[in-house]
């Protein structure tokens, strides 16, 4: 019911116009904001977090800011055509280009910030015109795959990216296996950095916001065993709807022995908390990610 | 059969760093990754790269890696046939 009523939306809108689709996801992300409390709730926490000393009415108005500024991720996935449908600016692709050349492979550690999925299409089409050796497989949540519009997957799969879909619960340790072989081949493999695809997934313990947080330590891990290095990619929605993507200098992360293996993930997955917490500070309502991530608060320790 | 069986047990133990299990402790035909042990994704990948450097043995795929890693019986099952492989 749910996928006939998101189809009718789509096809109206694109005979009618895009206003058709913002009303009806005004409405959706204001009921999504009215009769989800505990999502609600989990947003509003994130927002007293950024900004301790602000009432929590602004926290709640935060939150009624985020929940509809999501639906721009919607939309974008849906009217996205052709990369000139996109105004987009760019910092340190030269980064992934002199890994592509090479042919070192990577780990791009991805977050639920902006809109990854154009991301990975855009970077193949107008970036992957200029060096044709960059390969692209993304690790999504079923669900998530699932909401990607049909024609973006197209797209996605004509500019050669794969998707591998990782059911939450159950689903197949194995499955991180084809992302290993795609990195000694060269390629480049997207893992999310800011949230588990599994509820086994093993974790490792960070600062963020002055609060535990528990990050996922499949990608850190999947670096220091392939040897590949690890790409931190943010996407930021502008004003006027343009994209600017953000790709960090590239780290390895290496231990010399077994024992200093924790250490250096703790490390690498802390160094890219920061860089999350900047994020999230400078682009405040475009961190999507609605799942508990405070844990306890750490004040000063 | 059974010295590579006890080996692969071994070299388990000490790619994983199981610090409580011992060789016996692990049976030959359970489950090895998702089983009784405890072992992972993660634990997989380790032995995929363990596979390659002491064995040469690749596994490149989801459904490579749930065959190979159905037991250590099948894990050597598998490199017994990838080295006649090799000899044939």
């Amino acid at each position: 019911m749910q996928n006939f009523f998101y189809r009718f939306l789509t096809t109206l809108s694109r005979l009618m116009g895009k206003w058709v689709f913002r009303i009806a996801a005004w409405g959706i992300a204001s009921g999504y904001f009215l009769f989800s409390p505990t999502r609600v709730a989990v947003s509003v926490r994130f927002y007293r977090a950024l900004s301790p000393v602000r009432h929590w009415l602004y926290h709640l108005w935060c939150a009624w800011k985020q929940y509809h500024s999501f639906t721009h991720v919607f939309m974008d996935r849906i009217f996205f055509r052709d990369a000139h449908d996109f105004v987009f600016t760019n910092e340190g692709w030269e980064y992934l280009d002199e890994a592509v050349n090479k042919k070192t492979g990577g780990v791009i550690l991805m977050s639920h910030v902006g809109n990854w999925e154009i991301a990975a299409d855009l970077l193949l089409r107008v970036h992957g015109r200029k060096n044709s050796g960059l390969k692209l497989l993304l690790y999504l949540g079923l669900k998530r795959k699932e909401q990607i519009e049909r024609a973006q997957k197209e797209s996605l799969a004509r500019n050669g990216v794969k998707i591998i879909a990782v059911e939450k619960d159950g689903g197949s340790p194995f499955d991180i296996l084809e992302g290993i072989n795609f990195v000694k081949e060269g390629g480049f493999v997207s893992l999310t950095g800011d949230r588990k695809w599994r509820a086994d997934q093993r974790t490792i313990s960070v600062r963020f916001l002055g609060h535990e947080a528990f990050l996922p330590e499949t990608p850190f891990i999947f670096a220091l065993l392939s040897g590949a290095p690890l790409f931190i990619f943010f996407t930021f929605r502008t004003d006027g709807g343009a994209y600017h993507f953000k790709n960090f200098p590239p780290e390895y992360v290496c231990a010399e022995n077994r024992s200093e293996r924790r250490n250096v993930i703790r490390k690498a997955a802390q160094a890219y908390a920061e860089l999350l917490e900047d994020a999230v500070k400078r682009h405040p309502f475009e961190w999507y990610h609605f799942e508990p991530f405070l844990g306890r608060k750490l004040d000063n320790e | 059969m059974d010295e590579l069986i006890t080996e692969l047990k071994a070299k388990i133990i000490e790619t994983l760093n199981l610090i409580d299990i011992s060789v016996q402790d692990i049976d030959n035909d359970a489950q090895l990754i998702g089983g009784d042990l405890g072992l992972d994704s993660i634990d997989a990948l380790e032995l995929v790269m363990m596979l390659e450097k002491d064995y040469g043995l690749e596994i490149d795929s989801k459904e490579s890696g749930v065959k190979v890693f159905a037991s250590v019986r099948a894990l050597a099952n598998h490199i017994t046939l990838h080295r006649l492989g090799e000899i044939n």
